[in-house]
């Protein structure tokens, strides 16, 4: 019994070691084979990198090549486009009719060649991500408005009527306002493209309904729409749609590539509405963010608490020595300070604040990004124009000013910035009004200028 | 007719004679410089009411003129238009900062040229850019 039972612990044994070998065997190979994993890992990683620095530098070359042949085109196209206006300017001497037609096709297609190249170097500088946005407050409307006019002359010759429809008020955009023109030239020109004669085209701008952070704004055409499943790739590179118009063809393929691009710098978005039973005529909708006085200042506060500008806030009072002879008479005199303010200021760097009004006076705020030097700079500039404006002076209007430096460090405690800007605002205002109460530094016609830091 | 005299430095004959073929029927006198080296005896010898400069030029960059220019006390007040086919995004900051009026790549409209030349020669009293 004894021995049965020891042969079957030998046996046990036998085959625990005969397990283990093989359980080590297996590790073995497994530890052979999870190495040569990792070592083909770390070849494919070094590949794949390898492959990006081959790829990052054929982009940069590709940029210089493409910066190099556009800068060596610009020059006999500017000789071309010169010499055509000369004539066409009659200083070449008369033209005749046909002459006349002629060389305005000419000068058609050398405007163009230069827009291809345009086109040409900025969808290089996307794919190397150099494109660049120089964001302020700006006014969505007057934008639209010069690039419709811009098209004014093309569209009638094709017997297009060109349309703005401005729906409700619009806020200022948070926006660069030369990309955004670019955009609209490049969707108002397919637009006019793709229209046939004696149609409409139309540009809306709106709140965004879906995000009232947002401005909408869509361009509409008559033409002949686009597929369903065209309407997402037109805005990839190079992408042109088979069979179109033969118009189409005088384009790269890289406009509406570039618009996604600037459209994305701006944290907007850019979308097409695909032909359907219900929908004739193409509609591409873009969105641009609202400007705010976050929006502005919120870059300068987050650069690792260093501030690359201080801000100042401006309070200017307005207040009538006699009552306002009319509604009229003090909303022209309103509309007369603000063109006056905004003449004192740098439209990218500074921001003026819709006017309030309070105890008989109005009141208009300025958000400028300078340092105590610049508003001094900026006060006495807009008291010389105030000053100097006999309008103002003949309706018995007094100025007051005031400016602070904002503490970005305690903004930052005190809450939302727009709240903490509306709290120094009526600050400032309080202590201007003190001082116009004693009287005691206030003539007519002089202002009082209050500093404080 | 205007009679200001203006010196245009500019390489490329054609461009030259555009140019020549514009300002006269618009009354200025033109002088021609055509590389970097003698840009700055002319204008030292011919005193213009303005400058416009090519950026590519032979015998030095165009911001080497600028530079020249605004360091010679009888020139630093001369205004500088620059037109050049160099890509504006860099370029145009880069005049600006060094001096110039104004910057204009080529092919540019004739009109906003001319206008700038305009203003140039009689500044309004507008707001200038002091910060």
């Amino acid at each position: 019994m004894n021995d049965k039972l020891y042969r079957k612990v030998e046996e046990a044994d036998e085959l625990n070691k005969t397990l283990e070998k093989r359980i080590a065997d297996r590790t073995w190979e497994l530890e052979i084979s999870n190495h040569n994993l990792k070592k083909e890992v770390f070849e494919r990683q070094k590949a794949e990198a390898e492959a990006a620095r081959s790829r990052e530098e054929q982009l940069r070359l590709k940029g210089e090549f493409l910066s190099h042949v556009s800068h060596e085109l610009r020059s006999p196209l500017s000789v071309i486009h010169q010499f055509t206006t000369i004539l066409l300017d009659g200083l070449g001497g008369a033209l005749n009719g046909d002459q006349r037609d002629y060389l305005e096709i000419s000068l058609r297609n050398v405007n163009q060649l230069k827009m291809m190249i345009d086109d040409l170097l900025e969808a290089s500088r996307a794919e190397t991500s150099k494109l660049t946005v120089r964001r302020s407050s700006v006014s969505t409307t007057d934008v639209a408005a010069k690039v419709v006019q811009s098209f004014r002359a093309a569209a009638k010759e094709k017997g297009i009527k060109l349309k703005i429809d401005s729906i409700g008020e619009l806020p200022p955009i948070y926006a660069d306002p030369g990309r955004i023109s670019q955009v609209l030239t490049n969707l108002l020109d397919n637009a006019i493209k793709f229209s046939p004669p004696d149609s409409v085209v139309t540009v809306r701008m709106e709140v965004f309904a879906d995000d009232p952070a947002f401005v909408l704004i869509s361009v509409t055409d008559c033409g002949c729409g686009i597929e369903p499943e065209h309407a997402e790739r037109v805005f990839d590179r190079l992408y042109q749609v088979e069979g179109a118009l033969q118009e189409s063809r005088r384009g790269l393929g890289l406009g509406l590539y570039i618009c996604k691009e600037l459209i994305g710098l701006h944290s907007g978005a850019i979308w097409v509405n695909s032909k359907s039973k219900r929908i004739t005529g193409t509609t591409v909708h873009f969105t641009v963010p609202i400007f705010t006085i976050h929006a502005l200042i919120a870059p300068i506060v987050v650069q690792d608490g260093h501030l690359a500008f201080s801000i100042i806030l401006l309070i200017v009072e307005a207040r009538p020595t006699t009552p306002w002879q009319s509604e009229h008479h003090h909303e022209q005199m309103l509309n007369k300070t603000y063109q006056i303010l905004e003449r004192c200021l740098l439209p990218d760097l500074d921001v003026l604040l819709p006017v309030q009004n309070l105890a008989n006076a109005d009141f208009f705020s300025i958000v400028a990004r300078t340092d105590q030097h610049g508003s001094e700079v900026m006060l006495s500039r807009i008291r010389d124009q105030l000053a100097g404006n006999p309008g103002l002076q003949s309706a018995g209007v007094r100025f007051s000013m005031a400016s602070e430096v904002l503490d970005i460090a305690e903004i930052g405690r005190e809450g939302p910035l727009d709240q903490c800007i509306a709290r120094l605002a009526a600050d400032l205002k309080e202590r201007l009004r003190m001082k116009i109460t004693n009287g005691a530094q206030h003539d007519d016609g002089k202002e009082i200028i209050a500093h404080r830091r | 007719m205007t009679g200001k005299k203006l010196l245009l430095i500019e390489d490329d004959k054609d461009t030259v004679r555009a140019m020549a073929v514009r300002l006269k029927s618009q009354g200025y006198d033109l002088v021609v410089a055509s590389d970097a080296i003698s840009a700055i005896s002319t204008a030292r010898k011919e005193k213009p009411d303005l400058i416009i400069l090519d950026l590519g030029l032979p015998g030095g960059d165009g911001f080497v003129v600028i530079d020249r220019l605004r360091s010679n006390c009888e020139l630093m007040t001369v205004p500088i238009i620059v037109v050049s086919a160099r890509d504006p995004k860099y370029n145009e900051p880069l005049a600006i900062q060094a001096g110039a009026h104004a910057f204009f790549q080529k092919p540019f409209e004739t009109t906003d040229l001319l206008s700038s030349i305009l203003d140039a020669l009689n500044p309004s009293p507008a707001i200038r850019r002091e910060r």
